[in-house]
């Protein structure tokens, strides 16, 4: 803690001194968001002990000429329910000094960074999701030849407060031929390579543990016209969790491949995205725990941005999973028949995602496994994890009226997806229909009317029932450019237990006003249970009013 | 201790924030573009013309919103006042090979750019999207704006009017 | 250009150094698979893991795994007591269902849950001698092995002796603790009490339990369950300084029936879902455990464990 302290002092303190001409600039942004938590029976809300809760944040930025330093404050007195506990108290986790000469760039203290889509190595941060696993330590990166991009780092990744136990060494090299040959063609080419390496000393007297882990990756880029193809293959060595039970050590090897084609033209855009992945969760500490995951595996379904739509949403399981993801845009022309006078855009979809066949690798037991990824997107013997079937049409009819419709059928392995017992909730099909509609009243007023349903039934085989089926009606007034009210009701009536067939509303008003938005709501948020990477964490239901601010200057 | 330490450090960086330059630029982050080259986002220019950079992402329906608004009228605004749009994708691996194809479906002439691990975004203290920022012909940030609301894209083009005189 | 000599050796650097660095274990995996049997003429240092647990929750049968292979390793080094705290996985549901009605939790345990909120971080969770408090103690299952090498590696300070003349439901524990070396003899201002605390445990309670990969188990052996503490949740205070050689005991009268119901009460009067159905106690399964903690930072400094019964 005082270590962080001195050196973000040392970081801004030349600054002060320097003089009045050429001072250089500061910049950051500010943002908390409070929330009341009261006692609810209809909900089983539980008030929280300490009645309010605050999580704030504060970024300073100082740039002068090719330097760079920064600093976050991050305050959680105490963290918001749906957050970890474990983010407690204030502190300063986020801070860094980077410089750029001669085209080497240097970065001392935190950092993000990402290798390639991600299958290695990827340190990033999300506020929404709780997600903070930026790297301290150093990076440089350099570009030696034109075309070539080459990076370097070594770190230790943040796990809330604290720093896992793991040192992470990677490096990644980028070569852009069309760059480094100045070629003008119609076809360009970009390879990749990454290695990130990971040491933990071997303490566990009854396993022969690796102590440098190595995941490394390929990946290949072609660009022809309106066809890109994006292709990455990622290895890690053994990675055993180092427990003491036999069957929790995996000594076996992870493999992903990811291919994704898109085409594009105007008016139209396809895109196939497929991925098969094994065994293949990084962490920066030799324990399966959601917190110290270093890598990313890209979820192959839509991110669907209405709630009924995103009720039941698809997570990848990287421990074994094959699947892919279409998608279709297509705009039908102005002018025509069901174009209309504005045009019309469709957006067709279809994800879906299955077990690997024979199951997940595992080195200890007798089984084997497939080492053909192809063979394992099969639709007919796999377990299903979660399918999605989608159509989405935006249509403006007139110069006041605009409408959105979506069309879902998906599938949902919640037993799967959630950590359940297997055979508890089964697969839940659901059927979702969603219109919105915004209607511009005068100038600068609008409002805006959503309608969803959600219609679902229960797995015949399973032992429990879902939530079943899901009404809600959403109505936002705003005037531009500063004010928004929305209020939304979502209503369980489907619920097999008539004592949670509940209404779940909500209230907020917001301002916006240049860089400053301020936003009030109140309602109640209903229960869930997440579970990443065999740990469970309830978010328990709650009800109390918010406060959101955020600026930036 | 260690309270007053923070609390001090805070108090100067505030009143020292008011004795720095005024003028807030483009920071020097790299982003890539549709072609996957490296681009450092200070080389963009618009002749001395305005410049408008807009943070938005494919599953953001607000953002999606204001470029397909904008995109309706932006030959009549760049005429008008000579403006660019750049837009940046926020998107990351799950839904950044979306974007050419969600683009060019659209039919948006905007200059593209993707930023996938969030660098330039988080340099610029865009914590959601969408998120617009108003360059003058210097290169200077004269305007922001948090959040799209129908409508918001008059007052977007009042500014770009304002400076563009 | 001049940074580029340093900088093309620091890349070909780090990436030498990776790829010679991979350890690919060929196997065997197991170096060594046998118990480690305690000297039993003088004391050893001993460890406790606390497992919080519930019968509701399917990932938490791994951890009761990890557990017994860490004791199946250690011996009698390793010691554990199972929690089961008042949130969603330990609550019986007899509305839903007719599998998960018995009620573990206790008024113990709902106590230490309070302070040390492992159920907060999500289950099944567990805290190794306390240690680590208030950041870095609650504790993954795959974590609990390596601090319990830092653990056995330090030496004790205290030793405790146990006996138990208890048959029929009841009878008498008697407890001494000698203190190993000189404690905190040179200490005046700050008082750091070591506090002991008596618990009884029950191993081989056969009820259901939900797993993730075998669904709802019908005949889950439960062990090392936290039935009761005999001095309060969290002890009495045994003093704060200590010349090698003192000795401090005290006798404990048991009434297992008394116990039962005071348990039975807290389940059926206090708990949310609470139904009384935490009797049938066994005392032929029992195991006294006794630990010393400071008070200070709650870390565990010695623990005991032996039969209630039989000698």
């Amino acid at each position: 803690m005082k270590k962080n302290l001195l050196l973000s002092f040392i970081f801004i303190s030349p600054y002060l001194l320097l003089s009045q001409n050429n001072l250089g600039q500061i910049n950051g942004n500010f943002e908390t968001n409070l929330q009341s938590y009261t006692d609810d029976p209809s909900i089983d809300a539980i008030a929280a002990d300490e009645v309010i809760l605050n999580n704030a944040y504060l970024n300073i930025l100082y740039t002068k000429g090719d330097f760079t330093g920064g600093l976050r404050y991050e305050s959680y007195l105490n963290a918001l329910q749906d957050y970890d506990s474990r983010y407690q108290g204030n502190g300063i986790p986020y801070r860094f000094a980077r410089y750029t000469s001669d085209g080497l760039d240097v970065t001392v203290g935190n950092y993000y960074e990402q290798f390639g889509s991600g299958l290695v190595l990827r340190s990033y941060e999300d506020k929404g999701l709780g997600i903070d696993n930026s790297l301290d330590g150093v990076r440089l990166k350099y570009v030696p030849i034109n075309g070539l991009y080459v990076t370097g780092l070594i770190g230790k990744s943040r796990t809330y407060f604290e720093y896992s136990k793991g040192i992470i060494r990677g490096a990644d090299a980028e070569f852009n031929i069309n760059e480094a040959l100045k070629l003008e063609g119609e076809t360009s080419y970009i390879l990749g390579g990454s290695f990130v390496s990971r040491f933990q000393k071997d303490n566990n007297p009854a396993f022969n543990l690796p102590e440098n882990v190595a995941s490394m990756s390929a990946r290949l880029n072609i660009m022809h016209g309106g066809f890109n193809y994006y292709g990455e293959y990622a290895y890690k060595i053994n990675d055993p969790v180092g427990s003491f039970s036999f069957d929790e050590n995996n000594y076996s090897t992870g493999k992903a491949i990811v291919n994704n084609l898109t085409y594009s033209q105007k008016g139209l855009g396809i895109t196939i995205e497929s991925h098969f992945v094994d065994h293949m969760e990084f962490r920066s500490e030799r324990a399966k725990q959601k917190e110290f995951i270093i890598n990313y595996i890209p979820t192959l379904s839509k991110n669907h941005a209405y709630t009924l739509l995103a009720l039941y949403p698809c997570a990848t399981q990287p421990e074994g999973e094959a699947g892919f993801n279409t998608n279709i845009f297509y705009k039908i022309p102005k002018n025509t028949l069901f174009g209309g006078k504005y045009g019309t855009k469709l957006n067709l979809n279809f994800a879906r995602t299955n077990s690997i066949d024979g199951g997940n690798s595992y080195l200890n037991d007798s089984s084997s496994h497939t080492s053909n990824p192809f063979k394992s997107i099969s639709i007919k013997d796999e377990t299903l994890y979660f399918s999605d079937f989608n159509l989405e049409i935006n249509k403006k009819i007139n110069k006041k009226v605009k409408l959105n419709l979506v069309l879902a059928k998906q599938k949902y392995n919640k037993d799967v997806l959630e950590g359940k017992t297997i055979g508890e909730y089964g697969i839940i099909s659901s059927t979702i229909a969603v219109a919105d509609v915004s209607y511009k009243i005068k100038k600068g007023h609008t409002i805006r009317l959503e309608l969803q349903e959600l219609l679902s039934k229960d797995d015949a085989t399973a032992t429990n029932h879902a939530d079943g089926d899901w009404h809600m009606v959403l109505a936002e007034y705003t005037i531009s450019p500063n004010w928004f009210f929305a209020i939304q009701d979502m209503y369980n009536y489907g619920n097999y237990d008539e004592e949670k067939q509940l209404h779940y509303v909500n209230t907020s008003i917001g301002f916006m006003k240049g860089a400053n938005r301020f936003e009030i709501g109140y309602g109640k948020k209903r229960a869930g249970i997440f579970c990443v990477g065999g740990v469970c964490k309830e978010v328990p239901s709650s009800n109390g009013f918010s406060l959101n601010i955020s600026s930036n200057f | 201790m260690i309270k007053k330490l923070i609390l001090s450090l805070f108090v100067i960086a505030f009143f020292t924030v008011s004795s720095f330059s005024q003028n807030r630029t483009l920071p020097s982050v790299k982003v890539k573009n549709l072609k996957g080259s490296l681009v450092n986002i200070q080389t963009i220019e618009n002749d001395g013309n305005p410049i408008v950079i807009s943070f938005w992402a494919t599953w953001c329906k607000p953002c999606k919103k204001e470029l397909n608004t904008i995109a309706e009228v932006y030959e009549d605004w760049q005429e008008e006042t000579g403006v660019k749009l750049v837009a940046i994708s926020i998107d990351d691996s799950r839904s950044a090979s979306k974007v050419k194809p969600y683009v060019n479906s659209s039919g948006w002439e905007y200059e593209i750019y993707l930023d996938p691990n969030r660098d330039l975004s988080r340099s610029l203290g865009v914590s959601t999207v969408p998120h617009t920022f108003l360059l003058d012909g210097k290169g200077n940030i004269v305007w922001e704006h948090r959040g799209y609301i129908e409508g918001d894209e008059e007052e977007l083009l009042e500014q770009i009017e304002h400076i563009s005189k | 250009m001049k940074h580029l000599k340093y900088t093309i050796s620091f890349f070909l650097g780090i990436l030498l150094f990776n790829i010679t660095s991979c350890d690919v274990v060929e196997g065997p995996y197991l170096i060594d698979d046998n118990t480690n049997p305690v000297d039993t003429n003088n004391f050893v240092k001993k460890v406790l893991i606390e497992d919080f647990t519930g019968h509701r929750c399917p990932n938490c049968p791994a951890a009761a795994e990890e557990l017994a292979s860490l004791q199946n390793f250690y011996g009698d080094k390793v010691i554990g007591i199972a929690i089961h705290p008042s949130s969603t996985f330990a609550i019986p549901d007899p509305l839903n269902s007719s599998k998960f009605t018995y009620d573990f939790r206790t008024e113990f345990g709902d106590d230490i849950d309070n302070i040390f909120e492992l159920t907060t971080v999500g289950l099944p969770r567990g805290m190794v001698n306390r240690t680590g408090f208030d950041t870095e103690h609650q504790l993954g299952k795959d974590e609990w092995s390596s601090v319990i090498q830092t653990e056995l590696a330090k030496s004790p300070i205290f030793g405790i002796t146990l006996s138990s003349d208890v048959s029929n439901g009841n009878g008498t524990i008697s407890v001494t603790a000698e203190a190993l070396t000189n404690i905190n003899l040179d200490k005046t201002e700050e008082i750091e009490d070591y506090n002991i605390v008596i618990c009884l445990t029950e191993n081989g309670i056969i009820e259901w339990q939900k797993d993730n990969t075998a669904g709802d188990i019908e005949e889950y052996e439960h062990n090392h369950v936290l039935r009761t503490i005999l001095n309060t949740t969290f002890g009495e205070s045994m003093g704060n300084s200590f010349v090698d050689g003192d000795i401090w005991e005290k006798d404990y009268p048991v009434d297992i029936t008394t116990l039962e119901n005071a348990n039975e009460n807290y389940s059926l009067n206090t708990l949310f879902m609470g139904n009384g159905n935490s009797k049938g106690w066994d005392e032929n399964n029992m195991e006294i455990v006794v630990y010393i903690y400071n008070t200070n930072n709650y870390e565990i400094v010695q623990v005991e464990q032996i039969h209630l019964t039989n000698h």
